[in-house]
């Protein structure tokens, strides 16, 4: 569905003078360096599929979004969309996909929102049919029945969110591209979106491209994520063998029948000790739970254990900082 | 502007609806506007009247004719409403990072803002202008057109509505490079309203100045339709006058086009 391949983005960008006049001679300036938001970036999303794009600010989702939709044009490298270049073929390439900026809206301003998505209709061309049938199933979905007739400007953030998601869903499009859909939006809204998205993908097979800082979304949403930093790939893969692969400290908790001093244990380090309880963390490729259990419990009586997987945050910031 | 695109009424509706919400969401504003432009219809009128009583000859065309053009000015100001065209709606989508969401649609961007355009100049016509044009019809006693006057004034119109869109069109284009046109903008507005005869017909200035806004394409926006319907464009000069507004769309028309590309690609390329 989405196939991109050594995908390469530059900007150029002026050199801010610093000292004496520097306002003055930035006007005059025309000094450029070339910055690579994107670098060599290959993967790919079947029909279907939601993926998860993720990586720290800046390091560069946005811009292959912007690339896939066609409003950037790659320096180098090949991005195709169901077969069109969005780039080249923008208008095919915009009928197929839906956008939704978290940041941004793509409803109008002042105006209620049924009547946004009445312009919608016109810009897409959506049958009557299709239109009226898809509202009548997005609007209770989405919880909008409230906030039809208001104008996008008196909305909540996240009831704005799920505005703009059911406006990008209006022409039923193959593909879905989500930048950063849940940020500052609250636990409610956010569980509405999550239901939404994985059940328009359900029953549609709308293919969904998500960005997102939140591992909730990744957790609810996505069978498989890509990860980038600074503009190259550094991950490709499902997530239970994200976990596996990066997530190699994984804790125990040991609660004892009586407290008992700190001891050393084999293979495992002692991170935490409180009243009755202990923790420890060892890595996945020298102990198991089990054989620590095992041996603590022959020289202690054990009350209750507790096995502490590590969470997708933690395990995305040491990609992140594995470089 | 592809005609291919297919504008239909419900398009056409749909914008129009939704420059009706713009407009009515703030009724202040509203208000405001509407007393202003009955007030401008009303002063422009009795200004003519005096300086006529001064001096009967003081622009050469008999006073009805002059008042008829001078609101009719107004009117056209009113509908255009230059000041805030479609180049201040670009501005502010550059300016807040969604212009990326309007070049996403499925729609040929300049139609797009046409269409738009399009219907904001409808619903200021209808809740704007008729009524303030209504009352200075009585007040003023204005002479109705016959058939042929008609019909040029209103080819005239259309030909100045879309000579004025490209114009602000273009403007709004230059905002996507420089971010901020508020200063162009003013500029182009004290040009607009000094050579294209809006508050002071052409025909009273000095031939030097005459010559000037011969060759400039404001003149397409107010003079010519305002003069094809005070009568002083008629038969072969009415033709003459409306080939020359052609000509400006033409021209107009393919530069924006042309600089739409330009600063689309460098908009895309640098990702603005």
């Amino acid at each position: 569905m989405i196939e991109v391949s050594h995908l390469v983005k530059e900007f150029k960008i002026p050199v801010q003078k610093k000292g004496r006049f520097a306002a003055v001679r930035n006007l005059f300036s025309s000094e450029h360096t070339i910055k690579r938001a994107v670098d060599d970036i290959t993967f790919s999303v079947d029909d279907g599929e939601i993926v998860g794009f993720i990586g720290k600010n800046g390091a560069g989702k946005s811009t292959t979004i912007k690339m896939l939709s066609g409003i950037l044009q790659p320096t180098s490298g090949n991005v195709t969309v169901d077969g069109i270049k969005p780039f080249e073929q923008r208008m095919e390439n915009a009928k197929q996909i839906g956008v939704v900026f978290g940041q941004k809206t793509q409803l109008w301003w002042d105006v209620p929102l049924i009547e946004s998505y009445r312009l919608l209709k016109e810009i897409y061309k959506i049958e009557d049919g299709t239109y009226r049938k898809n509202l009548d199933r997005y609007i209770p979905m989405l919880d909008l029945e409230e906030v039809i007739n208001k104008p996008v400007r008196q909305m909540s953030l996240g009831q704005r969110v799920k505005a703009d998601i059911c406006a990008a869903l209006l022409h039923d499009p193959k593909i879905l591209f989500l930048d950063e859909p849940t940020i500052g939006v609250d636990v409610v809204s956010k569980k509405y979106l999550h239901d939404f998205i994985s059940e328009i993908n359900r029953e549609k097979g709308t293919t969904v491209l998500l960005t997102t800082h939140d591992m909730g979304d990744i957790e609810k949403l996505c069978s498989r994520v890509v990860v980038i930093d600074s503009g190259h790939l550094m991950y490709d893969g499902d997530l239970e063998s994200m976990v596996q692969k990066f997530g190699v400290i994984r804790s125990l908790m040991i609660e004892f029948d009586e407290p008992v001093g700190d001891f050393q244990v084999e293979n495992a380090k002692l991170t935490r000790s409180e009243g009755n309880r202990k923790w420890f963390s060892f890595h996945r490729s020298e102990a198991t739970p089990m054989e620590l259990i095992r041996s603590i419990g022959d020289k202690y009586p054990v009350h209750d254990i507790e096995i502490i997987e590590p969470d997708i945050e933690e395990i995305v910031r040491k990609l992140y900082e594995s470089k | 502007m592809r005609a291919s695109r297919g504008i239909s009424i419900h398009t056409g509706m749909a914008f129009l609806r939704n420059e009706f919400y713009n407009m009515s969401i703030y009724r202040v504003s509203f208000w405001i506007n509407l007393f202003y432009t009955f007030l401008m219809m009303y002063s422009v009128g009795y200004v003519w009247r005096a300086l006529y009583a001064a001096n009967p000859n003081v622009s050469g065309v008999p006073l009805p004719q002059m008042i008829s053009y001078a609101v009719l000015g107004v009117a056209l100001e009113a509908i255009l409403h230059p000041r805030n065209g479609p180049q201040i709606y670009i501005m502010e989508q550059v300016r807040k990072g969604t212009i990326e969401m309007d070049i996403m649609k499925p729609i040929d961007f300049q139609f797009y803002m046409f269409a738009k355009n399009m219907g904001s100049i409808a619903v200021r016509f209808l809740f704007l202008v008729l009524p303030s044009l209504i009352v200075a019809f009585f007040l003023f006693s204005l002479k109705l057109l016959d058939l042929s006057a008609l019909f040029g004034f209103l080819c005239s119109l259309v030909f100045s509505i879309i000579v004025s869109f490209f114009l602000n069109f273009i403007l709004g284009l230059l905002s996507m490079i420089t971010m901020n046109i508020r200063n162009i903008n003013w500029g182009y507005n004290a040009l607009l309203r000094f050579f294209s005869g809006q508050m002071v017909p052409l025909w009273i200035f000095p031939s030097a100045l005459g010559v000037i806004s011969d060759f400039l394409p404001f003149r397409c926006i107010y003079a010519i339709p305002m003069s094809i319907y005070i009568g002083n464009y008629a038969g072969m000069d009415m033709l003459r006058e409306l080939g020359v507004q052609f000509t400006w769309i033409f021209v107009l028309g393919l530069l924006s086009r042309l600089l739409m590309k330009r600063v689309f690609a460098r908009v895309m390329i640098q990702g603005g």
